[in-house]
């Protein structure tokens, strides 16, 4: 039996518009995150009314999600982005505090 | 296993949900804001790889009238014609009255329901004015065509792989006109690193609330919107092998804000504008009819005519369709321009033919033997993962070492030119001792250049070679296609045009693209659906991957069966002379060459009748007014013989400015079986998509064709809406004053705003007169009603289209056997 | 007064006005599509119209109050032709401060005219060109000083650059026409009163140097234009600058000669500058720097032989010290680089002899153009050689230089420091900008429409 340390941070997922995920993911490489993760094309249901996921021979309208996990001051800064964009664009944002292994991945 | 795992009480979390940034300027909080500030903009794409889209696409998330009062207000610009045009047209009964009258009965019974359309204007103004802003918009247009330039001038700016920004501190702080100012230069020196603390700051010197902060940014790029479209569009290209640097807006708004503060400075002329109008309401005069009830009366009318027209084909039609054999299947691209060689062909030949989206399914990029890059050949809203190179074809690999020859020849010219033309020492004596050449060239371009130009002609010995494309996948091409996506590309372009039986001995994908001389705008009038390009290219290859016995036998395990006896084959039409040319060098077999040769002839034959129909759009201003149920009759209309050599003298000429029309006047898209259209003379004014809605069960293809080729269609006809209704806003003027800046774009004049969208030759037949009257596009759907609903129901996105008016659409249901009006 | 003292049709009047015919009919057809549907072709016709008999009349005129008159109208109707569209406020404005440069030019030439009444008491152009060697000295200076200032802003030549700095809101064809033109003017007028310049070397002298300047600064100037016609406007100004150069060193047909060559030259261009977007992808050679020099040693060598080829075939005397030797080097640079890129581009091994060839023909036929000029203008215009100092030979310093530089290094700039690269550019590009009220500064500053 083995005995190893998870530590704290934070985890970022948002889902945006498929034209939007350079801006976000430039604020999070900006910020330091060294790692993201990026559902492309996900449908859903919300504010915007029904979103269909895959659509053949259209890249730009789909929707994507992007999770990140970082340490708190720095989700802090990429959420307050999003926060701004928001005002603008369609996208949710769910922030959770996590566990990870590997800790150094992460910052 | 066990898992230590530190649990934080529930204070310290409530605390911590209010998060704290420490830093002072949030970088993300900046990029955000230029995000949001940038939809402003639509992105407009180098001139080599013309597309035509909706200037005004960030403002659909509106309604279209609340849209075009926004606009006239960012922008300055108009969104319809002037009264008086309207009021001509309904005295030239290019609007139909009665459809006017009940048109203004509902505005008015709706202005009652509704007292006032209220939006918010832009609650600040910028803060220079006058001469301040003529220098800052000076200042800017001619910095931003210096650090865009990469291959005009022979000295570039220097350092510009360090950012925008940064080169633009660097120089004005070098700049002999600021020389004198110490001030200025201490602060200069003072100013952050980092574009994003640089822009905050500015906003903070110039004394920009929070709130508002974004409005202002949407200000500043409104300001000269063609230089921040163009650059939009780069950022969503970096790293582009075109270009050797990148630029983002982010830069641009940060050298911009800083610019008003140098100026402001300067002139000391800060005089805070009155701010806050708040809100502006639509207010008509009363009594007076809006205009934008004239344009939707004009569009109605339009769409009234092609209803009645589908009407009339539904009636009739009758279920002995078993028609014989047809010679041929050609699929054209559903370009506008497809209407009217389609009609032709139709009319002289056994030929069945089909509408299809230009690149043919296939999303990939093309490299050109003699090209640098690959440039992509698929729709916009695709981003190619596939790459198909050219290789000479085996058959003439005897003539290739001849081709190479000649080009080596061609390129040894010009590189003397070059050398001799753009050095100190040289350039003199160059221009001298060339001068009686370019005397001879000029003659011969102005009076015999119907015969072969003198000099830069290696066409004849490419035309010998022939080259053919390579889309699989090796080791040479590791960005080919693997053999199941040639299966699954080729088969799904065959299900959305329905063509999944009955093949003929011939099914010819037709691409298309434009020939013409000394034209900057040469790719305006290129395929859509192929970024731009000629659609010849995609054409040749999906013939290929079809002609693959391996392929057929895998489509065939699918449902599709093609018949061993059919060849497909790549083809393209060139929009500017009407003529086909068909990639047929893979025929051997005499009785199938026989028949592809008098395909060929019936093609030419074709090719003149639709020159005719064609050329009738310049002469006759009556034939512009209306679609035509049946083909117009030259003579009836009292046009004299057509002089087929100065159509296609248009193609060489050096000083035609309207080779072409484009897709000047699309007013519909129509999606569904060609028998409902077959016949009417539409004046190439549709795109047409053939669609079987009795072959897609779950309507899939359906689905597909609603959510790019319908999307393509919007983005087009948003340009030439927007690009007539305003062509100083949104087109680029006239082509008589432009000025090629690098190679990427135009300017009109000294130095200006970066012009983008169509030039005025493109769709004004002089200063003054629209060749056709702008209208919004009108969809038609041939699909049972539920299958269309259930669709918009998924797509939010398209659904808005329509429900915020940027578009029409109509429903042909074949179960009710009628046409639907959805909006 | 007889109609022999009012026109003279001498082979110089000649040969000019033959160049504005031929440039003048490409114009005219090239305008009746290009034009085609605008508010103003018909204007645009009767300008070009005017412009060209006003031309031609100046050309060919005898008198030098009516040489005035025709040239201030001739500028006149440029002016107007550049504007094109009132409704376009920095057409307006562009045109506006060329007919102030052009007016400047006329106020120089009645100066010009005035003195020579002064002394000579005659306005008839052939008699004041006989008596101009004759002026006492303190006259001849004056005379020479208008002159000079009315052909530099007629040509365009700093410091009165600017309005062909602005010129580019002018329809192409305008642009064609102007730069085969009247631009030209400024050499026709310093060519036709040569007497007077070759009356003093001083005067020679000043004359090059005010063009070779004008050479080299816009010659750097169109290094940075990012716009094909900013580019061609610089190539004007220097190309003008070396003309007038040409007349400084006394080689008055060659310098026509020039004029005529790159009237041809320039009006191709901008006819065609729509073009541009269809460049040709060239693949790049890389070669080590050795055989570069190896290359390029050899081109030297080629172009000394190809240089007496081109001096028996034009027989202009190959001498150190004299004025044409100035040309000859100029000739020289350029036989080289024929001999250097053809021997760079090409890898087969006939890669020397096709250099040879290329570097001979050219000698060749260039040399025999010239002495067609020369030949062409023998009888009304005398080139005048004479010895000059070891100043001119620097004045060429730079263009060795730089010319040299450039064929081994192309980005010869990025070996400066940075902040030495920001300093050079910023002054000489911010030099070569027009001014802000001649450009459309807003988008919506632009019309095309004009209210009826």
């Amino acid at each position: 039996m083995s005995e190893f340390e998870l530590n704290e941070m934070f985890k970022l997922e948002v889902v945006i518009s498929g034209e939007d995920q350079d801006t976000v993911s430039n604020m999070m490489k900006d910020e330091g995150i060294t790692g993201y993760t990026v559902i492309p094309n996900i449908s859903g249901f919300g504010h915007y009314g029904h979103h269909q996921g895959q659509m053949f021979f259209n890249d730009k309208s789909s929707f994507v999600m992007i999770i990140a996990v970082a340490p708190e001051d720095v989700i802090a800064r990429v959420a307050e982005g999003l926060e701004v964009l928001f005002k603008g664009k369609p996208g949710v944002l769910f922030v959770s505090e996590v566990s990870v292994a590997r800790v150094t991945y992460f910052s | 296993m066990e898992i230590t795992l530190e649990r934080l009480d529930t204070a310290k979390r409530k605390e911590r949900k209010k998060f704290k940034s420490n830093s002072s300027v949030n970088k993300s909080v900046v990029k955000a804001l230029v995000a949001n500030a940038a939809s402003i903009v639509n992105t407009a794409p180098p001139l080599k790889n013309f597309i035509a889209d909706n200037p005004t696409k960030g403002f659909e998330e509106h309604d279209f009238l609340k849209a075009t009062k926004l606009i006239e207000r960012y922008f300055k610009a108009k969104c319809f014609q002037g009264r008086e045009q309207y009021e001509k047209l309904v005295a030239d009964g290019e609007i139909d009255r009665e459809i006017l009258n009940s048109l203004i009965k509902q505005y008015e019974k709706d202005k009652l329901d509704m007292p006032e359309v209220q939006i918010l204007a832009p609650a600040i103004s910028l803060r220079s004015a006058g001469d301040t802003l003529d220098q800052v918009n000076n200042y800017t247009n001619q910095f931003c065509a210096g650090f865009l330039d990469e291959t005009e001038s022979i000295w570039g700016m220097p350092q510009r792989d360090k950012g925008f920004y940064y080169v633009w501190k660097n120089l004005i702080l070098h700049d002999p006109k600021f020389s004198g100012d110490s001030k200025l230069k201490s602060w200069l020196g003072s100013l952050p690193e980092s574009p994003e603390e640089s822009l905050s700051l500015a906003l903070t010197v110039l004394g920009i609330e929070e709130d508002d902060r974004l409005e202002y940014l949407r200000l500043s790029l409104s300001s000269l919107p063609g230089w921040a479209s163009y650059i939009k569009w780069r950022e969503g290209h970096e790293h582009w092998d075109h270009f050797k640097y990148d630029v983002n807006l982010l830069e641009y708004l940060a050298v911009r804000l800083h610019l008003e503060i140098v100026f402001l400075k300067m002139f000391k002329s800060y005089v805070p504008k009155e701010e806050f109008t708040g809100i502006i309401t639509s207010k008509e005069k009363e009594g007076e009819i809006p205009v934008h009830v004239y344009q939707e009366a004009l569009e109605r009318t339009y769409q009234k005519q092609l209803t009645d027209i589908i009407e009339s084909n539904l009636a009739g039609q009758t279920n002995n369709q078993a028609v014989d054999k047809s010679l041929a299947q050609m699929i054209f691209c559903m370009d506008v321009r497809s209407e009217g060689i389609r009609r032709s062909i139709e009319s002289v030949s056994n030929v069945e033919t089909l509408g299809a989206a230009g690149f043919f399914g296939l999303p990939v990029s093309y490299k050109k033997y003699d090209e640098e890059f690959a440039e992509d050949t698929c729709p916009v809203l695709i981003k190619p993962v596939h790459k198909i190179e050219e290789m000479v074809h085996p058959k003439t690999l005897d003539k290739f070492s001849d081709f190479q020859f000649s080009k080596s020849v061609n390129d040894l010219l010009t590189k003397t030119y070059k050398s001799l033309k753009s050095n100190v020492g040289t350039s003199f004596i160059f221009a001298e001792a060339a001068g009686v050449l370019y005397m001879a060239m000029m003659l011969s371009k102005t009076f015999f250049s119907k015969m072969k130009v003198l000099f830069k002609d290696n066409k004849d010995s490419k035309d010998k070679v022939y080259f053919d494309a390579n889309v699989d996948l090796s080791a040479s091409n590791p960005s080919g296609l693997t053999l199941q996506e040639q299966v699954y590309f080729s088969e799904t372009a065959l299900k959305l045009m329905g063509l999944t039986k009955n093949f003929s001995e011939f099914v010819i994908f037709t691409g298309h693209g434009s020939t013409t001389e000394n034209n900057p705008y040469a790719a305006a009038l290129d395929c859509g659906a192929c970024a731009g390009q000629h659609g010849g290219d995609n054409a040749k290859a999906v013939a290929k991957i079809l002609n693959n016995p391996e392929i057929r036998k895998e489509i065939a395990n699918n449902g599709i069966h093609i018949p061993e006896n059919t060849v497909f084959l790549g083809a393209e039409h060139d929009t500017t002379t009407d003529e086909i040319e068909i990639y047929d060098i893979d025929i051997v077999d005499p009785e199938k060459r026989k028949r592809i040769d008098m395909l060929k002839s019936k093609l030419g034959i074709a090719a003149t009748i639709n020159r005719e129909s064609r050329e009738l759009t310049n002469v006759s201003a009556k034939v512009n007014k209306k679609l035509h149920t049946e083909s117009v009759n030259s003579r009836e209309l009292g046009v004299d013989e057509i002089d087929h050599d100065k159509i296609i003298f248009k193609s060489q000429d050096w000083s035609e400015t309207r080779p072409e029309w484009g897709l000047t006047g699309n007013i519909a898209f129509f999606i569904g079986a060609r028998d409902l259209l077959k016949g009417s003379d539409l004046r190439n004014r549709v795109f047409m998509h053939s669609y079987d809605w009795e072959g897609d069960n779950d309507g899939s293809a359906l689905e597909t064709i609603m959510c790019a080729p319908m999307v393509v269609t919007q983005c087009i006809n948003g340009q030439y809406y927007f690009s007539s209704m305003d062509n100083v806003n949104f087109g680029s003027g006239s082509k008589i004053t432009h000025n090629v800046v690098g190679d990427f774009g135009v300017l009109q004049g000294n130095s200006s705003d970066l012009q983008t969208g169509l030039t005025l030759q493109s769709i004004f037949k002089d200063d003054e007169t629209l060749l056709y009257n702008p209208q919004r596009l009108c969809v038609y759907i041939q699909a049972p009603l539920a299958r269309v609903e259930e669709i918009l129901e998924k797509h939010s996105n398209l659904k808005n289209l329509f429900t915020r008016n940027w578009l029409y659409l109509k429903v042909i249901c074949p179960i009710e056997n009628k046409i639907i009006t959805i909006n | 007064m007889n109609l022999g003292s009012l026109f003279l049709f001498d082979t110089l009047a000649i040969t000019i006005s033959a160049l504005v015919a031929i440039v003048a009919v490409i114009v005219v057809q090239y305008a009746k599509n290009y034009l085609h549907g605008d508010q103003k072709q018909g204007a645009f016709y009767i300008k070009l119209g005017a412009l060209l008999s006003f031309t031609w009349l100046m050309l060919l005129s005898n008198n030098i109050l009516v040489f005035i008159g025709f040239f201030f109208l001739s500028n006149y109707f440029l002016s107007q032709l550049m504007v094109h569209k009132k409704v376009w406020g920095a057409a307006k404005e562009a045109g506006g401060m060329a007919l102030g440069y052009f007016s400047l030019g006329a106020v120089a030439l009645l100066a010009f005219a005035g003195i020579c009444y002064y002394s000579l008491e005659t306005f008839t152009i052939t008699e004041i060109v006989q008596g101009l060697g004759t002026m006492p000295k303190n006259l001849s200076i004056l005379a020479f000083v208008s002159l000079l200032i009315a052909a530099l802003a007629q040509c365009s030549q700093i410091p009165f650059h600017k309005w062909l700095l602005s010129s580019m809101n002018s329809p192409t064809p305008v642009s064609a026409l102007m730069h085969a033109g009247l631009v030209n003017g400024g050499g026709f007028l310093l060519v036709r009163f040569n007497p007077l310049i070759s009356s003093d070397t001083g005067f020679m002298t000043t004359v090059f140097f005010a063009g070779i300047i004008s050479a080299f600064i816009a010659s750097l100037w169109s290094f940075t234009q990012n716009t094909v016609k900013a580019k061609l406007v610089c190539s004007t100004i220097s190309q003008m600058g070396f003309m007038i150069a040409q007349v400084g060193l006394g080689l008055f047909s060659a310098a026509i000669s020039h004029l005529c060559m790159h009237g041809f030259f320039k009006a191709f261009h901008f006819l065609a500058a729509g073009s541009t977007l269809t460049k040709e992808y060239i693949k790049k050679v890389p070669l080590s720097l050795k055989s570069k020099i190896f290359r390029f040693a050899f081109s030297l060598v080629t172009a000394y032989f190809a240089l007496q080829i081109f001096v028996s075939q034009s027989h202009i005397a190959l001498e150190w010290f004299s004025s044409s030797s100035i040309l000859l080097l100029f000739v020289f640079m350029s036989l080289a680089q024929v001999a250097y890129t053809v021997s760079l581009h090409l890898r087969s091994s006939f890669v020397f002899a096709m250099a040879l060839f290329s570097s001979f023909a050219v000698a060749f036929l260039y040399g025999n153009m010239i002495h067609l000029f020369e030949l062409l203008l023998k009888q009304d215009v005398q080139d005048y050689v004479y010895q000059i100092t070891v100043w001119q030979y620097f004045a060429l310093l730079p263009f060795v230089g730089i010319w040299t530089a450039m064929n081994f290094k192309q980005n010869l700039i990025e070996a400066l420091p940075e902040k030495l690269q920001f300093k050079a550019y910023s002054m000489i590009h911010s030099s070569s900008l027009s001014p802000v009220e001649v450009n459309t500064v807003n988008r919506f500053d632009y019309n095309y429409k004009e209210a009826k």
